[in-house]
């Protein structure tokens, strides 16, 4: 089946080609970046290494970047797509194990967690308190309980990415994904996948960010 | 009449005529402009005569009966509406912004120079 794997990417020149190789080694040839207002060369360098390459003129945020390269996508005739990060921490070997439930025709949509097992080196902050809370604001928004509310790595039948529009452009779109996915009865299932964190850089950005995506929950329910 | 009141009164002329010329040169609709017309009139009575808001006051059950502190009542719940309006008038103008950057990016997207064949089969 025809796989595309749709990768936002802002200022990742230093990354992105190797995410890519490593993709492409994988035997994913398929690969959409969508340089999401970068004021590097990671359009330049994905363009180097074989992506197809979108550009936003400005920045959306990583929402807006998923739902661009969806469209185009689907627009080139994927049957799969995979959400891909351009910052190397996710490992193409774990695309297979998400497409098999997709290409038996049962499922719709699998979602990775970096809970199902125990090889991701997840950062202390991140384990106790950003996931469990992440966990509880899925809960109420979406009604699902997953094991990782927040993986950015999952897989989408075509059929299903028809039906998923994106419309929270920064990361407020993790949720609203699961959200789609209960509203529209989607068939999905957990897989467990490994993220390698480079670095933490995490600390009170992490935190305004979570805040900001609570806000946008909230906002998207009132407006 | 004191000094505040002459302000008002000119205030209120002034956005009266503003209304007037506006709804002359097609800038704001007929009901548009009967909208502003009445507020202003009644902004300029109300500068006038501050008597008659204390009587609207007590007649709409205010226990201080001032009409200074149904103002307040009144444009409290205004201004946060008119808040909720504008955070999803944003919101709007976001979304479209988010279309057009997107429908530009792809309709300048670039594929890869050696469209590659070999596709990924399980």
């Amino acid at each position: 089946m025809i796989t595309y794997i749709v990768i936002p990417a802002v200022n990742s020149e230093a990354t992105i080609g190797k995410v890519l190789t490593d993709l492409q080694a994988a035997g994913y040839a398929h690969c959409v970046v969508i340089d999401d207002g970068s004021t590097d060369r990671t359009a330049a360098v994905a363009q180097a290494h074989g992506a197809h390459v979108i550009r936003h003129m400005i920045n959306l945020g990583q929402g807006a970047g998923l739902q661009t390269g969806t469209v185009y996508a689907l627009a080139q005739g994927a049957e799969l797509l995979v959400h891909f990060d351009a910052d190397g921490q996710m490992d193409p070997g774990d695309i297979a194990t998400l497409l098999k439930p997709l290409q038996s025709g049962t499922i719709d949509v699998a979602i990775g967690s970096r809970y199902l097992q125990n090889d991701s080196d997840i950062p202390m902050l991140k384990r106790y308190v950003y996931f469990p809370i992440g966990r509880v604001v899925n809960l109420l928004f979406t009604g699902l309980w997953l094991s990782d509310a927040h993986c950015g790595l999952r897989a989408l039948t075509a059929q299903a990415a028809h039906n998923i529009t994106i419309r929270q452009d920064r990361m407020a779109h993790a949720t609203e994904i699961l959200e789609l996915i209960s509203k529209k009865n989607l068939r999905y299932v957990e897989v467990p996948v490994t993220i390698q964190y480079h670095e933490f850089g995490q600390g009170l950005r992490g935190i305004n960010g979570a805040l900001r995506t609570v806000k946008d929950l909230i906002k998207a329910k009132l407006l | 009449m004191s000094i505040i009141q002459v302000v008002f009164v000119i205030f209120v002329l002034f956005a009266l005529l503003r209304a007037g010329s506006q709804y002359t040169a097609r800038d704001i609709s007929f009901r548009e402009w009967i909208l502003w017309t009445v507020f202003w009139v009644v902004v300029g009575v109300a500068a006038v005569l501050p008597r008659t808001t204390d009587l609207i006051a007590s007649k709409l059950g205010l226990e201080t009966g001032r009409g200074v502190d149904l103002l307040v009542y009144i444009a409290i719940p205004v201004l946060f509406y008119a808040i909720f309006r504008l955070m999803a008038r944003i919101d709007s103008l976001q979304a479209t912004i988010t279309e057009v950057v997107r429908h530009v990016g792809i309709a300048q997207a670039v594929e890869p120079k050696e469209a590659s064949h070999k596709e990924h089969h399980e």
